[in-house]
């Protein structure tokens, strides 16, 4: 691979880690907005109270849940960032793809419902493990999301379906989009992405199934 | 007054809504910019309060096919988004107000009452 293909790879994959970035701190500013308001109106009903209105013991109650979803949700987002921020800490790791996968898919969902596409990962009945750079399978496995996802369009569904094939792992997403426009959009979105593919021992298999994309990635040691 | 409040995120603009009402400010909400769109329609509206980050119609588009229904509609802009070319976009496109969630309640009901105030005083 030249050394100008590297680079901009290493800058798509900056802006996949960017653009991740963007939209969980977005989510998370989104989660803590409720939360204010809903303290806030805690607040103004014990305030009323304070003045004189009989305080509304129910719709209290009511908010309380609520508070604490919101809390949980955002502990959530924080945990997923994390697990995310810390794939870059080792480039080779054994891990399992379902668990990458679902994660990565978790990571996508609020732009998935900005373009109101469903997207959802089945995950394989045992843990399907490789040997690889998480980092680089994410970067790859959101790409293919989020081309499925724009090929797919507004009320279309993207599932990724995760099975042991053997030697190698198997993912296979489909839905409502056209295969030719999804592994066309790959390579737009990844330089010399049959290079980066190679270098991860990965390939998109052709099984002549309109609206399935195939992404194999070999069990053993990888790196690019 | 007659206000709508369009966002997305259900809870955050049912809350904002309520906390409104204590205020006695009355104020209807949207989740989408089709169904805001729908309700300027039905009703005569003064103020639309816009969240800019929405599925399907975004903020903008909301604004602009507002404005040719009801060129008088006065808007305020509130996003999570602190990007300065949709600041300066928002303003251009006429909102009276770009604010950054979360909002403090007292904050929005003041520039509530500036945005209608400034209708009043070009009428």
């Amino acid at each position: 691979m030249t050394a100008g293909y590297e680079r901009a790879r290493h800058q798509q994959e900056l802006a996949f880690f960017g653009r991740l970035g963007a939209s969980i701190s977005h989510e998370i500013k989104n989660k803590l907005a409720i939360l204010k308001e809903e303290t806030g109106l805690i607040n103004d009903l014990i305030i009323m109270a304070g003045k004189g209105s009989p305080l509304d013991i129910s719709r209290i109650l009511n908010l309380m849940p609520r508070v604490e979803s919101r809390i949980q949700a955002i502990d959530d987002i924080v945990k997923r960032l994390n697990r995310f921020s810390h794939s870059v800490d080792e480039t080779c790791k054994v891990f399992d793809v379902s668990d990458l996968a679902a994660l990565v898919c978790d990571l996508c969902q609020r732009l998935a419902a900005m373009k109101r596409v469903k997207l959802e990962v089945e995950s394989a009945p045992e843990q399907v493990q490789i040997t690889s750079d998480p980092f680089l399978v994410e970067f790859l496995l959101f790409q293919l999301f989020e081309e499925a996802m724009i090929a797919a369009g507004e009320g279309g569904s993207v599932k990724a379906a995760v099975r042991d094939a053997g030697e190698a792992c198997e993912i296979t997403f489909s839905g409502s989009f056209s295969t030719r426009e999804v592994r066309e959009g790959l390579k737009k979105r990844i330089s010399s992405s049959e290079d980066f593919l190679a270098g991860l021992r990965a390939a998109l298999l052709d099984r002549n199934d309109p609206g399935t994309v195939v992404l194999r990635l070999t069990k053993g040691h990888q790196g690019v | 007054m007659r206000i709508l409040l369009i966002d997305d995120e259900e809870e955050l603009v049912t809350t904002i809504v309520d906390r409104l009402f204590l205020r006695n400010i009355e104020a209807d909400y949207a989740t989408t910019g089709a169904k805001g769109l729908e309700m300027i329609t039905d009703k005569d509206y003064e103020l639309v309060v816009i969240d800019l980050k929405m599925a399907g119609l975004s903020g903008f588009q909301t604004i602009e096919k507002m404005k040719q229904k009801k060129p008088s509609l006065k808007f305020i802009i509130l996003t999570g988004h602190s990007d300065e070319e949709d600041y300066h976009r928002g303003l251009a496109a006429g909102a009276a107000f770009y604010l950054m969630k979360p909002t403090d309640i007292e904050m929005l009901v003041e520039k509530i009452n500036q945005a209608l105030n400034l209708e009043a005083e070009t009428r």
